[in-house]
């Protein structure tokens, strides 16, 4: 379960820009070459964990600035995470009441087909810009990122108190 | 809304050059999480070269010492031998390629999206990069600057699924183009006739072809060569010859004057 917050004053704006801060960091963090495919994809990871837990203070709008970040770093075409994440945060939005209510293990379970999304429309956008890697490995890092949402949940959830 | 922006942005990004400016201004956001990122291993680095005992240095200096004159004998071979291919070339009458001059530049961040081959180096428009300047190591070419700001630049790998280089076989002079192939150790050579004469263990250099790229730096070496007698072309696969994942220093080359 993810506590909502729902009074403006309740909302822990250090504790966000600290996990974005994170979550940009170890997004460029230096991985040796097998484990390009096995990096989590935070910034994914803590758009879900925000919109859920604030659908009405961080919202598209956060998720789309916080994608443009991401594609500066990665140096890709501008708006290939933005897109990604913007989508994303819609989709938690809709779906922020049934996430808040699931156990830690089925939001585990969730958040591989939400980031799955995201790095499918991430994925879209690289070959529609001219790339092309044909597997299914962009999947990987989707599986990496619900197997360590418990690790998320739990840490945020603690920053927060 | 936000989706339309975005796919505005996309298109406006790839298929124009309007973004380009922002791009660079936006760019300098990046710094100071590849810094951070980087952090541990600097300050590992750092310890390192701080608790290194004499003896270590010592040796390692010596080393070095041999090393550089073993560098130095073979560098007056080939100082003649430069000149008499500048003579020989004067004979010719065509034109010589100078000596280049480069510029070291180390690494701060490899691309984390696995789809992309591309790194950055901590040299920009400050120390004179500009876009398009070939980067190398001491092993051969590595790739080309795409994007540079004042204190970074970003460099695409000749792996990477975009980019590709004209290149020739060393020993005969058959030219080929060589596309990476999105995986850091292999390059593909498209459309090579099957009549080509080409084996395994070519070496393949730039050709200059393309005005890109100087000449005759090493591209890759020729790994398996395959023919189906179905198809008009042969199936080449080459290895680079730059070690695309290891090194830590990339020396950008400033293409020297042309003299006719």
């Amino acid at each position: 379960m993810i506590r909502g917050i729902d009074s403006p004053e309740m909302m822990p704006w250090g504790v966000v820009v600290i996990s974005v801060v994170a979550a940009l960091t170890f997004s460029v963090w230096p991985l040796p070459d097998w484990a390009q495919w096995l990096r989590p994809e935070f910034a994914a990871l803590i758009v879900v964990y925000w919109v859920v837990a604030a659908p009405f203070r961080f919202g598209m709008v956060y998720a789309w600035c916080l994608g443009l970040t991401m594609d500066l770093l990665e140096g890709v075409v501008l708006s290939q995470n933005a897109l990604g994440l913007t989508v994303l945060a819609y989709v938690c939005f809709l779906l922020h009441q049934r996430l808040r209510m699931f156990g830690v293990f089925e939001q585990a379970a969730s958040v591989f087909v939400l980031v799955g999304i995201h790095q499918l429309i991430g994925y879209w956008v690289h070959g529609l810009t001219g790339g092309s890697y044909h597997t299914l490995a962009f999947l990987v890092p989707a599986l990496v990122s619900a197997l360590i949402w418990p690790l998320v949940k739990l840490s945020l959830d603690r920053l927060r108190l | 809304m936000l989706g339309l922006i975005s796919l505005f942005l996309i298109a406006a990004d790839y298929k124009t050059h309007v973004t380009g400016t922002t791009r660079v201004a936006l760019s300098y956001i990046s710094i100071p999480f590849y810094w951070l990122a980087n952090s541990p291993s600097n300050i590992v680095q750092g310890f390192d070269s701080y608790f290194t005992s004499r003896e270590t240095l010592m040796s390692e200096n010596e080393r070095l010492h041999n090393e550089a004159r073993i560098l130095h004998g073979k560098l007056q071979k080939f100082v003649s031998l430069t000149a008499e291919n500048v003579r020989l070339r004067e004979l010719l009458s065509s034109s010589t390629v100078l000596q280049d001059s480069v510029l070291i530049a180390e690494l701060v961040n490899v691309s984390p999206d696995p789809l992309k081959q591309q790194i950055v180096i901590n040299k920009g428009t400050n120390e004179g990069v500009y876009i398009g300047q070939p980067a190398i190591d001491a092993y051969g070419l590595m790739g080309q600057v795409v994007e540079v700001n004042a204190r970074q630049s970003r460099v695409i790998l000749i792996s990477d699924s975009r980019h590709s280089i004209p290149v020739q076989v060393n020993r005969n002079g058959v030219r080929a183009i060589a596309e990476g192939s999105g995986r850091i150790d292999t390059l593909m050579l498209p459309n090579v006739v099957a009549t080509t004469d080409i084996k395994a263990g070519d070496l393949l250099v730039s050709s200059g072809l393309g005005q890109r790229f100087p000449v005759g730096y090493p591209v890759g070496v020729v790994e398996s060569v395959v023919q189906d007698p179905g198809k008009p072309f042969l199936k080449v696969i080459a290895r680079p010859s730059a070690k695309l994942d290891r090194s830590r220093f990339v020396l950008l080359v400033f293409a020297g004057e042309r003299s006719q």
